[in-house]
């Protein structure tokens, strides 16, 4: 197969311009990132320096305002727990019931296509309703707040991509167990769980990633306690008359950083968690 | 990956045996438990908020309206306004991102060391929250100090006003958005074409046939089902856009890009509009679920068509 795709790829593109036409692309691509990052690094008088500079003398000032004046430690401790907490629930209960739908066929082809129905309904359609039932249950604004809120949107997709892995386990090591007596939750501690781990890995850093980054839920759940570092970014622009750039860049460099080590450490997972969900 | 067969699953011995088992209905209860608390039920309490005028003061039982506060928002400039702006963006994101993300696909699909690593640089956009890309195009966008009316200024353009224009800062919103999903858009395709079977291709060029004329009469007509799948994802999810659009334009020059995200969002939590934003909303999910029954239906058929 490689092969053959070698050959037609030469008779249209040789290799080495191919590299170099995509890696000319992947600068230009990837420099706003690249811009955000210095922008976080510059002096006032660099930030708004036009011509634009390349060269300039770096600083750790922006740092310590976003830390220090715009307390953005917390609101990223808060983003933490939010996205691990909801991370954790999130795969327990999900992966539980991709096991059941997989193996035991609950529900049957019924209950998978309205899990993924459910998926598709937008945020924006269900924050009024679920503001007033969190304000009814006196939920609005604590730590349970976003991991509970989130299950909404991240437990549809756990249980359509973790079924998708467990699918793919092969079933006659579950049934020895059985065969041996091993109880269901015995089977699923012992045996499951291991050979679903890199699935879980996969499906989790989707959970975190997107948890990290929602909007409208933390928006409108969350006040002063549990408000998130993105949320903390759009009252920096609301709010100040005068924008310190230089402290929103660096701000805004902490928020896109752990989304972005996460990928680049756990690339192999990546690009199957990416896929999976999709198109199966 | 055929949908049919993903949906029937599970082994077929699993089904012999739970028959001597009891199904452990239990495994799911907690999950559709928190499904039904935190999405089911919101959505028919925003049906039911749409349908009544509730009153503030205590003790006043909330009114049945009907269909009025439809009547209401159909009536409103400012709502067909977001309609048309939300329907332009979707349109104009999903088509430009399916024909980029093809042309990175093909770009990208070939074997060689590295590779790998390359694909998923690209995809470190897709990563990236809409906010902090929101923010990275302001600065890139900025009339006084932005980059890009730098580099348009070596090729003899002059500065824009980018975010102070309607018909500029729409381009703009299109632009940061196209940025962020081509990526995802070029991973899905990519997956289609390293899936091909390779005897057509091979026939072809003993028959002689240019790489132009593989790519048109075998590899378009190939992947076309997942190309429409790949577009009708994309628009399901440019549908909702609400975080770039909030920090980048705001929703603005007045309402140039308010989309509908937006308007709901100020509608119910800037003017306690809740009842009428809820209208909106319940207009919101049925244009959504329109677009994800033509999505399902699509994969299904697809599949299906592949499998037989």
């Amino acid at each position: 197969m490689s092969g053959v795709l070698r050959r037609l790829s030469a008779q249209t593109l040789d290799v080495k311009v191919r590299y170099a036409a995509i890696i000319l692309l992947l600068l230009i691509y990837l420099f706003p990132i690249y811009w955000i990052l210095t922008m976080a690094f510059k002096l006032p008088k660099d930030t708004f320096a036009y011509p634009p500079v390349f060269v300039f003398q770096p600083t750790l000032e922006n740092f310590a305002v976003a830390f220090g004046k715009s307390n953005f430690l917390r609101l990223t401790l808060n983003s933490t727990i939010a996205a691990l907490g909801n991370t954790f629930v999130s795969i327990a209960i999900g992966s539980l019931a991709a096991w059941g739908i997989s193996r035991h066929r609950i529900g049957g082809s019924g209950l998978l296509l309205g899990v993924l129905s459910v998926r598709m309904i937008p945020a924006m359609s269900i924050v009024i309703p679920l503001f007033l039932l969190f304000v009814q249950f006196r939920l609005v604004d604590s730590f349970l707040t976003l991991p509970l809120a989130y299950l909404a949107m991240n437990l549809p997709f756990v249980i359509w991509t973790m079924k998708a892995f467990i699918d793919d386990i092969p079933y006659e090591i579950e049934e020895s167990a059985i065969i041996d007596g091993c109880s269901t939750v015995g089977l699923l501690r012992k045996i499951v769980l291991p050979l679903a781990l890199p699935g879980l890995v996969a499906t989790s850093i989707f959970c975190f990633i997107f948890a990290w980054n929602e909007l409208i839920l933390a928006t409108v759940l969350t006040r002063l306690t549990a408000r998130t570092a993105v949320v903390g970014l759009t009252t920096f622009i609301s709010q100040e008359s005068e924008i310190n750039w230089g402290a929103l860049s660096a701000a805004a460099l902490l928020v896109m950083t752990p989304p972005l080590a996460l990928a680049v450490l756990l690339r192999n997972y990546l690009l199957r968690g990416l896929t999976a969900g999709a198109l199966k | 990956m055929a949908v049919q067969s993903f949906l029937r699953a599970g082994p077929r011995r699993a089904r012999v045996l739970s028959g001597f088992w009891r199904k452990p209905y239990w495994t799911v209860a907690p999950a559709l438990a928190c499904l039904l608390v935190l999405s089911i039920y919101p959505v028919f309490h925003l049906v039911w908020l749409s349908l009544h005028n509730v009153r503030i003061l205590p003790g006043v039982p909330p009114e049945f309206i009907g269909l009025k506060q439809y009547g209401w928002i159909f009536n409103d400039p400012d709502f067909w306004n977001s309609f048309r702006v939300t329907v332009q963006f979707v349109v104009a994101v999903s088509l430009i991102e399916l024909a980029l993300g093809l042309l990175l696909a093909l770009l990208l699909n070939f074997d060689a060391p590295w590779v790998g690593v390359l694909r998923m640089l690209f995809l470190l956009p897709t990563l990236v929250a809409p906010v902090v890309v929101g923010l990275t195009w302001i600065l890139l966008l900025n009339g006084e100090f932005g980059l890009i009316n730098y580099l348009l200024g070596l090729l003899g353009i002059r500065k824009q006003a980018w975010l102070a224009r309607p018909d500029l800062a729409f381009a703009g919103l299109v632009a940061a958005d196209v940025w962020q999903w081509t990526p995802f858009m070029m991973l899905l395709i990519l997956a289609a074409l390293r899936s091909l079977p390779v005897e057509p291709f091979e026939a072809a060029a003993t028959d002689g046939a240019s790489a132009w004329q593989s790519f048109w009469y075998l590899t378009l007509p190939m992947i076309r089902p997942v190309m429409a799948v790949a577009l009708l994802l994309r628009a399901l999810d440019a549908t909702k856009v609400f975080g770039l659009v909030l920090v980048l334009t705001g929703g603005g020059p007045a309402v140039a890009t308010n989309v509908l995200g937006l308007y709901i969002f100020r509608k119910a939590f800037e003017r306690s509009q809740m009842e009428y934003a809820a209208g909106v909303a319940v207009i919101l999910l049925l244009v959504t679920l329109a677009v994800a029954s033509v999505y399902t239906a699509l994969l299904l058929r697809s599949q299906g068509r592949a499998r037989s």
